[in-house]
């Protein structure tokens, strides 16, 4: 579960504190959570609206793409994110968990980030860069910017599409109908591309007939896009945390990625088998298994992006004294398994 | 309980008749396994598998300093659960072979977690899914969903019998739950 800061603006002190009560129910019922904040940055604002210029004024001064109105029936206003509620009452608990989890949904990848047409004309101040820039300022990854956010795109309109990084010279077909990807390169995917920005990434949709004509000039046997959004977010995280995410969040492995088409899978045992028996941070995780933080934490993001992991349980850690011959054992009998392999 | 020994370190493989325990084995054995068999009388098998073990199956590598890792693979047959307890005794972890095509493989899993649980509260599991490129139903999912259940925290990995890249993923996945998990 990822968690999202919402600052309300325009209401007064006590209604503060009844929408900090609403949300706080609401929470145990949205698919991520949500917190309030009272000042700085967040990644929704939750405007109360009376009057168009009213909305005017906050609009200006604020990311517009980033704005939940609360308004009045009756006003019409230009918004991407509304919501009603009655003279001198706050909007309903069903519509306010309604609004959230969608607007969640667009946050998960990023969707927000991306300037609408509106938003260029909009003077300087904490606009839709403003993910930018707490993305490089925190050094988060957010999967909206990289290959994940074509991907999502892609499944989201069905429509086929060739993508290319623009220093290299591997390909990527993406079919959202069978959900399958094909890569020109099968041995492995550059990291030009998989860690690539957005906007390095040259995107070109195809049709049907190209598509296939495509593939079988690729002749790869192609793979499910499933394993490519775990793959693209493992190595495109380079170390930075899923925006929206914290670094001391309990965290708990659901269920293992299919490990056959995780390359390099041995660096990661370690860390998958810590992280289905037992919830932890990505810190302590790193510190019981050996593994780097960066490893761990790309490792969490490709988990998050297919929603492998139980996010924000109590800390719950196994003491497990292992006898060191054992454990030596183990160890022995790895390295004779990876000589048999090769 | 018999703790394992190190010097004598053991592996079992268990799982329903025509899961592959006998044909894991062989994959990875470096000596030619040997196998007690005896003609099938498993009706959903008969077809497809003339034989099933019927005492165990064992195979071996030897690991660098001479130890030599022992695997042994359990009888399909109902009948035969006892050798369960038996090749269990002492060994490092378990290895869960499941057939997809069974008519109820999530039964399985069910029936033979709870055959070794005795076993398991003190050492772990994995659980491998063969013949999923006949048929992916039940899915993945679903034998998370059927561990989850059971509060069982196994892992499930999708492997080739035949292939002993997917015999060794087994193996080092159980290692790890063994260390880590």
């Amino acid at each position: 579960m990822l968690c999202y800061l919402i600052r309300p603006i325009g209401f007064s002190e006590s209604e503060h504190g009844n929408l900090e009560a609403i949300l706080t129910i609401a929470n145990g019922r949205l698919r991520e959570n949500w917190r309030w904040t009272t000042n700085g940055p967040a990644d929704v604002y939750l405007v109360a609206a009376e009057s168009s210029l009213e909305w005017e004024r906050h609009s200006a001064a604020l990311p517009r793409d980033r704005l939940l109105a609360c308004t009045l029936p009756g006003l019409n206003i230009d918004a991407r994110w509304q919501i009603r509620r009655e003279p001198l009452q706050l909007p309903s608990f069903r519509e306010l968990t309604r609004m959230l989890d969608a607007i969640g949904a667009e946050l998960a990848f990023g969707d927000l980030s991306t300037a609408s047409s509106s938003d260029a004309s909009k003077p300087a101040g904490p606009t839709s860069s403003d993910r930018e820039a707490r993305e490089e300022a925190d050094d988060f990854y957010d999967p909206g910017k990289h290959l994940l956010g074509i991907i999502r795109d892609c499944l989201m309109d069905g429509v086929p599409r060739r993508l290319t990084a623009r220093d290299g010279n591997c390909a990527v077909l993406i079919e959202p109908e069978r959900g399958l990807c094909f890569v020109s390169d099968d041995k492995a995917l550059p990291s030009s591309l998989l860690s690539a920005s957005r906007d390095r990434i040259q995107e070109q949709r195809l049709g049907s007939e190209q598509l296939a004509h495509e593939i079988s000039v690729m002749g790869s046997p192609g793979m499910a896009i499933s394993d490519l959004v775990f793959i693209a977010a493992l190595f495109g995280s380079r170390g930075r945390l899923w925006i929206g995410c914290r670094f001391d969040e309990p965290v708990r492995l659901k269920r293992w990625p299919d490990l056959r088409h995780l390359p390099q899978y041995m660096e990661y045992m370690g860390v998958m088998a810590f992280m289905s028996g037992n919830t932890a941070d990505v810190k302590t995780i790193a510190a019981r298994t050996g593994a780097s933080v960066e490893k761990v934490i790309n490792f969490h993001n490709a988990c998050v992006a297919l929603d492998l992991l139980d996010r924000g349980g109590e800390v719950s850690i196994r003491e497990k004294a292992l006898n060191p011959e054992i454990r030596r054992l183990y160890g022995k009998i790895a390295k004779r398994l990876q000589n048999n392999e090769a | 309980m018999m703790d394992a020994d190190p010097r004598q370190p053991k592996l079992v493989f268990t799982g329903c008749v025509g899961a592959g325990k006998t044909t894991a084995i062989t994959a990875i054995s470096e000596v030619p396994p040997i196998a007690t068999e005896a003609k099938s009388s498993e009706e959903y098998m008969v077809a497809r598998k003339k034989n099933t073990t019927v005492a165990m199956d064992y195979g071996m590598l030897k690991l660098d300093d001479g130890v030599k890792l022992h695997l042994y693979g359990t009888p399909g047959q109902r009948r035969f659960d006892f050798m369960c307890h038996v090749l269990t005794q002492g060994a490092l972890g378990l290895i869960v072979l499941i057939d997809n095509t069974h008519p109820d493989p999530l039964g399985e899993l069910d029936y033979y977690l709870n055959l070794n649980a005795a076993f398991l509260r003190k050492s772990a599991a994995v659980v491998g899914v063969t013949h999923y490129d006949v048929t992916d139903s039940p899915a993945i999912q679903d034998y998370y969903d059927c561990l989850l259940e059971r509060g069982d925290p196994w892992p499930v990995v999708r492997v080739d019998a035949r292939d002993k890249r997917d015999v060794a993923l087994l193996i080092h996945t159980l290692l790890a739950q063994l260390e880590f998990g």
